[in-house]
């Protein structure tokens, strides 16, 4: 649990210490990413080896729901974004080879270059996926924000010249041949060196100015969303986010976090740019670009967190991980499938989706309590399945990487309240919203009134930020930045509410239960207990995504009605 | 308050509201890996140094070098007091 405060300072003769050669710890990484690759690319195929679903076959496994129509595993894990290959399996082999790469590179590599070598092994593989444009556009938006909350002077100005030599590649990639767009970028670069030196520097100078300026760039995102959709409404014109731009956003919580840490001075004030740029680029980010977004969280975590441990003891806990993500990604669709058919055949109707349900509730058919009970809690495990395979992998690879990072996925069906699922699922996001709005509001509001205190913190965390800076940015980042985008998620704000009461009680409940030596699933007579109340968490938490995974036409009484279905009340 | 008062509080506190059966609390015993059960921990413990020593706890000082054991939190608790009697 160090994690949860973002760990203790780790100084370099214990990082010294952490990081001694174990050979089998190299070879078991590597056999590991040989499994990846011979179950999710077409490597097989090209070695002439027999094909995953071939030798599944041969072996007497017939089995349904875990191949693709290419005869490997079908699987969650991606690349996404990219219009490089020609479907995500090449993708995927990238991704694999980059992080054998990359991990080769930091293993053997002497500690004071390492986080500089996962830093360039990054680039190279986001390079090789997003090409040219996504690095340029990557570099040049954390180049400006490094400036900005890091201000340069005297040789070190030279620093300035990247915001405008990469916007230049970044926007303008179509042009990227010959020396003219050379000539063109490198003008780019010294029109930024003097706008920074003469425009944005005494801005800078200025304390309540360069906060302000701090905090649009860090609110950059968010910013753009706003201003994007207002001007969609207004001109029915879309903005189209560049590659690099786009893939920046998607840091934008971690930045958050980097930010909480600058204003809390826990970043040194001389930190270099590529100290800076190691906190956000690492290879344990790239697959999924856009799941997990917060693994890694600020400044603090990343740091505080890189070879705090025996390095071979990481990748031992990395490898772990990755033995849960592969169960996760070959068995998930198939445990899924079954369960559905177990329990349709059974006589109680179990939709594969909560969608397809709300459809048919919203065209008139009535739902029986188990079909909405088991219909989300069944989707509540395909989701965590699939996510968790993903997940577990990313954050595998950081591990691998040498962080020491927590899990995005703690066991979370051990959870016997919400409070304590809220940690154990999807744990960095739910360091960011506690960051990011529980601890401002909780330290600051209705000091004198505890529950009040509580409440409001948990509500502005768990509803309010969570839905407006976790929720509607993303959803404009998927479906492109238009009133529409935002309209429809704000629409999903019961589940948020819902979430933010739950987790309230919760706390209420802890508070003021009755203190006893007993911690949670000791095997006792009350294990039983246990059972229940981890049944009635997940159950609670599975249902109140009707309000999330619902049809356009359902209206939020429909939805309402459907929730309540679940709970045995009919209307 | 003397350190070793805070401190007795402090691990009354924790024995009676993060109980711990089988293990040992000292005042170096790791309370971040060893002893807190959640987050909630944090914010349970935060509202308990508010009220027992009327210290106000400030979010920077939220961090694992204060809540590592109940020895860095003494410390942390003393250093407050000494800090409101001196204003």
């Amino acid at each position: 649990m160090t994690s949860i405060l973002s760990g203790a300072i780790i100084n370099q003769e214990e990082q010294e210490i952490n990081n001694r050669h174990n050979p089998l710890m190299v070879f078991a990484v590597l056999v590991f990413l040989a499994v990846y690759i011979y179950l999710f690319t077409y490597a097989s195929k090209s070695l002439d080896l027999p094909m995953p679903q071939d030798l599944s076959e041969s072996l007497g496994l017939h089995v349904d729901h875990v191949f693709d129509s290419d005869r490997n595993v079908d699987s969650s894990l991606y690349v996404p974004f990219t219009n490089i290959f020609i479907n995500n399996d090449d993708e995927r082999l990238v991704l694999f080879l980059g992080a054998a790469f990359a991990f080769l590179l930091v293993y053997f590599i002497p500690l004071e270059h390492k986080q500089r070598a996962l830093v360039f092994s990054s680039l190279i593989i986001i390079g090789i996926l997003y090409g040219d444009e996504g690095v340029a556009g990557l570099l040049c938006a954390h180049s400006l924000v490094y400036l900005i909350l890091h201000p340069v002077t005297g040789f070190r100005l030279s620093i300035a010249f990247l915001p405008g030599f990469f916007a230049f590649w970044g926007f303008y990639s179509y042009f990227s041949s010959g020396p003219v767009p050379l000539l063109q970028s490198v003008l780019a670069g010294s029109i930024s060196i003097l706008i920074y030196r003469y425009s944005i520097l005494p801005i800078l100078a200025f304390p309540n100015a360069a906060k302000i300026l701090r905090v649009m760039i860090v609110q950059s995102a968010l910013i753009t969303i706003l201003v994007g959709a207002l001007l969609e409404g207004w001109l029915t014109e879309t903005w189209k986010l560049a590659l690099g731009v786009l893939l920046f956003f998607w840091h934008w919580e971690r930045l958050f976090m980097y930010h909480i840490d600058y204003q809390d001075g826990k970043i040194p004030k001389n930190i270099s740019f590529m100290t800076y740029l190691s906190v956000f680029l690492t290879p344990g980010q790239i697959g999924n670009w856009n799941w997990g977004v917060t693994i890694g969280q600020g400044y603090a975590y990343t740091v505080n967190n890189f070879l705090c441990e025996d390095k071979n003891k990481l990748i031992l806990g990395g490898l772990k991980l990755w033995l849960v993500s592969l169960s996760y990604l070959v068995l998930g669709d198939w445990i899924h499938a079954n369960l559905l058919t177990f329990f349709n055949d059974h006589g109680i109707l179990v939709y594969r989706r909560i969608e397809h349900m709300s459809s048919d509730f919203v065209s008139g058919s009535s739902m029986g309590s188990a079909t909405v009970l088991l219909t989300t809690l069944i989707a509540l495990m395909k989701w965590t399945f699939s996510w968790g395979g993903v997940m577990h992998f990313k954050v595998g690879l950081w591990r691998v990487c040498g962080y020491r990072i927590d899990p995005y996925f703690n066991y979370p069906w051990l959870s016997t309240n919400l409070v304590s699922l809220w940690s154990r699922f999807t744990f960095h996001y739910r360091e960011f919203l506690v960051r990011a709005f529980y601890y401002p509001v909780f330290f600051k509001f209705f000091k004198n009134h505890t529950h009040l205190r509580i409440f409001t913190a948990t509500m502005a965390a768990a509803c309010f930020g969570n839905l407006i800076w976790g929720h509607m940015t993303e959803a404009a980042f998927y479906n492109g930045v238009e009133r529409n985008s935002l309209l429809i998620s704000l629409k999903e704000w019961p589940y948020f509410v819902l979430l933010g009461l739950g987790i309230t009680a919760s706390e209420f409940w802890l508070l003021h239960k009755k203190k006893t030596s007993r911690r949670p699933w000791t095997p006792d007579k009350y294990i039983g207990w246990d059972i229940l109340s981890a049944y009635v968490t997940l159950q609670y938490f599975a249902m109140i995504h009707i309000f999330v995974y619902t049809v356009p036409q359902a209206t939020l009484w429909d939805n309402c009605r459907l929730f309540l279905a679940g709970l045995g009340i009919q209307f | 308050m003397e350190s070793a008062e805070i401190k007795l509080h402090l691990k009354v506190f924790f024995e009676e509201e993060f109980p711990n059966p089988g293990n040992t609390l000292t005042d170096d015993t790791n309370l971040l890996n060893d002893w807190f059960v959640d987050s909630f921990g944090i914010v349970n413990t935060t509202l308990f140094l508010e009220k027992k020593f009327g210290i106000e706890v400030c979010r920077a000082d939220i961090n694992a070098n204060t809540f590592r054991s109940i020895e860095s939190l003494s410390q942390y608790v003393a250093h407050q007091l000494k800090s409101i009697n001196g204003s």
